[in-house]
């Protein structure tokens, strides 16, 4: 596939482009000109349907871009587990995290049992979005999207470390 | 202590990580019932970015276990009556915690540790920061209402300095501001209108480098304080129009044992060794120091070639464009003029940073690279460029261990962390990463606050 994406957030100025190149692809800051396709989308509401421009001259590019841009999710317990995969030896990060699905009650233990633990609560998507790196867990915590039990110190760290995932998993 | 005969209300005055002065206004007697440790505040304090939102994404070990209180404890030497508002009187403050150790992320403990580290090598320093600003004649409200822009400058809107009777257009705000200085005890040097439109800036005669720090901060605070009063404008913005920008330039010199210690008569130059060591270490460590200089998302739009900030880490004898202005042509003048800082700098953590990186040239004797004698700017790619963003800026801090062992550790680590965190806020929180202007995002975070 051959070909230039541009995505542009319809609530501020973030933006981005996805250059396709037969199987290279390559990622640049902001809105390129060039961008044959240019999709323009919400954030913060996934309800809110994104406008796209261009679809109708670049079919393929758009049909590509949808399947690269809307991965299948993944559960939360896998979200989760990636997650403290990616975090767990950070410093002063807690022993253990318990993570319970509120739709069910299902739990998921991860690290050594015992204190000091931390615990996240909410609804599958909630938790979903929490671990997958698609919002800052503190906003989460904010909002009420999703409920914890431990330390000031530990909701920080959980955060950083949310936020180094969402960024790749390589920020500081 | 001053005699508080008269005095009902005492305001504390303590710097916090972003340089704004945080405080309390307290009853005399509570003030008074409060010492030695002082009146105690959220720990939050050294939490919240300046849009208010808490920069919960770290920990250190100073913090509470969850939310507890730190204390303001006075600097009773700096306890001064406001003469423009009778009853109040107002001390500088430094933060240490419930049993009285001090909090590590303090900006004004960690400048007293450097000067002390400074006189462990046997010197003392003498320094003085030039303050500048813009001063706009629509009041807070009505800037705000027109979100920061196309405010009309006090004075002449032309990009041109030191003219007399655009400073005269100045004069009942200014005068003012100097009745209010003066009344506060803040001896001052000089004033001008600076070549931006609304442009200002204010001298004062070199003191004890914490002392200076606490001239430049209050100094800004009563130019807001007056702005609000009369019914204007004033921000510390590095870049807050497409014209000039503000910068803070440190002044600063080392005595030994009362004497100047950076002039030898006997030396090329008249520089003497400790002085070609100081700059040395103010060149090495200029990058790390970058941060603490430039540390807003907007200082870097002041940090552009032919713009009065220097952007190259450069020092020559009396150059302007240079990142340090050498001044050795005789033993009353001779110091050196830090160039780099813009003027939304934290005064303590910037004069913190410079004097560290001195100290780290003195402690390994570091020569200064070669002078630069032409322009320094418009130069090629090849010259040593300062860091272009907050988040480079905050990567050579990490890398320099020299610089963050004088500045401390602990500091040094929550200030890079704060720094990444605008930049993270400034790219998920509306701003336009894009933009070749100041953007609404930097305005609405801080016009009103720095």
């Amino acid at each position: 596939m051959k070909g230039v994406l541009a995505l542009r957030s319809s609530v501020d100025f973030q933006a981005a482009t996805i250059r396709f190149d037969r199987g290279h692809v390559r990622l640049e800051s902001g809105a390129a000109p060039d961008a044959g396709l240019v999709i323009t989308l919400n954030f913060d509401d996934d309800s809110v349907k994104p406008k796209v421009k261009g679809a109708l001259r670049h079919p393929l590019l758009g049909l590509a871009a949808s399947k690269v841009l809307d991965p299948p999710a993944r559960p939360w317990r896998d979200e989760a587990a990636a997650f403290w995969s990616f975090a767990q030896n950070a410093p002063r990060m807690p022993r253990s995290l318990l993570v319970v699905c509120t739709d069910d009650g299902t739990r998921a233990q991860f690290g050594e049992p015992g204190e000091p633990e931390y615990q996240v609560h909410g609804t599958a998507k909630a938790l979903q979005s929490a671990f997958g790196g698609s919002s800052i867990f503190l906003q989460d915590v904010l909002d009420g999207k999703v409920l914890v039990v431990g330390s000031l110190e530990h909701a920080s760290i959980m955060t950083g470390r949310s936020i180094a995932w969402a960024m790749g998993g390589d920020a500081s | 202590m001053i005699d508080l005969e008269g005095i009902n209300v005492v305001r504390t005055e303590g710097v916090g990580t972003d340089g704004l002065v945080l405080g309390k206004h307290l009853s005399r007697a509570k003030f008074e019932r409060s010492l030695p440790l002082g009146p105690a505040v959220s720990d939050l304090m050294f939490l919240f970015d300046m849009r208010g939102t808490p920069q919960v994404a770290w920990w250190d070990d100073w913090r509470q276990p969850a939310l507890g209180d730190i204390h303001q404890r006075p600097d009773l030497d700096t306890l001064v009556r406001i003469s423009h508002r009778p009853g109040l009187a107002s001390c500088i403050v430094d933060h240490v915690g419930v049993d009285g150790a001090e909090i590590p992320v303090c900006p004004r403990l960690t400048l007293k540790r450097v000067v002390n580290r400074l006189e462990a090598n046997g010197f003392a320093a003498r320094a003085a920061i030039e303050i500048e600003g813009m001063v706009y004649t629509e009041s807070y409200d009505e800037a705000r209402a027109k979100g920061y822009r196309d405010l009309t400058p006090l004075g002449i809107p032309l990009a041109l300095g030191y003219i007399t009777h655009d400073a005269y257009r100045m004069h009942p705000f200014m005068d003012e501001v100097i009745r209010r200085l003066e009344g506060m005890g803040i001896q001052w040097d000089a004033w001008v209108d600076e070549a931006a439109p609304g442009q200002f800036e204010i001298n004062f005669p070199a003191q004890d480098p914490v002392a200076a720090a606490d001239t430049a901060m209050r100094a800004r605070s009563v130019f807001k304080e007056t702005a609000i009063d009369m019914g204007h404008s004033v921000t510390f913005m590095a870049k807050p129009t497409d014209t000039y920008g503000s910068g803070a330039h440190v002044h600063h010199s080392l005595t030994r044992d009362g004497e100047p210690a950076f002039f030898d008569a006997n030396a090329p130059d008249n520089r003497s060794e400790l002085m070609r060591h100081w700059i040395g270490g103010l060149m090495a460590t200029m990058p790390a120091a970058h941060s603490f200089l430039t540390p807003t998302i907007n200082s870097y739009r002041r940090m552009a070639d032919f713009q009065a900030a220097p952007v190259v880490a450069t020092w020559a004898e009396e150059n302007k464009s240079t990142a340090l202005r050498v001044i050795s042509r005789s033993e009353k003048l001779a110091r050196v003029e830090h160039r780099v800082g813009s003027a939304d700098i934290n005064p303590y953590l910037a004069m913190a940073a410079i004097l560290a990186g001195g100290i780290v040239g003195i402690e390994q004797a570091i020569e200064p690279p070669p002078e630069t004698t032409i322009i320094a700017w418009g130069l090629p790619d090849t010259y040593p460029y300062l860091p272009r963003t907050i988040t480079a800026s905050a990567a050579a801090l990490e890398a320099d261990k020299a610089l963050t062992d004088v500045m401390g550790a602990v500091m040094c680590g929550h200030w890079i962390n704060t720094r990444r965190w605008e930049w993270t806020m400034f790219h998920t929180t509306g701003g336009d990463a894009g933009a070749k202007t100041v953007t609404d995002w930097e305005l609405n975070s801080y016009f009103e606050l720095i």
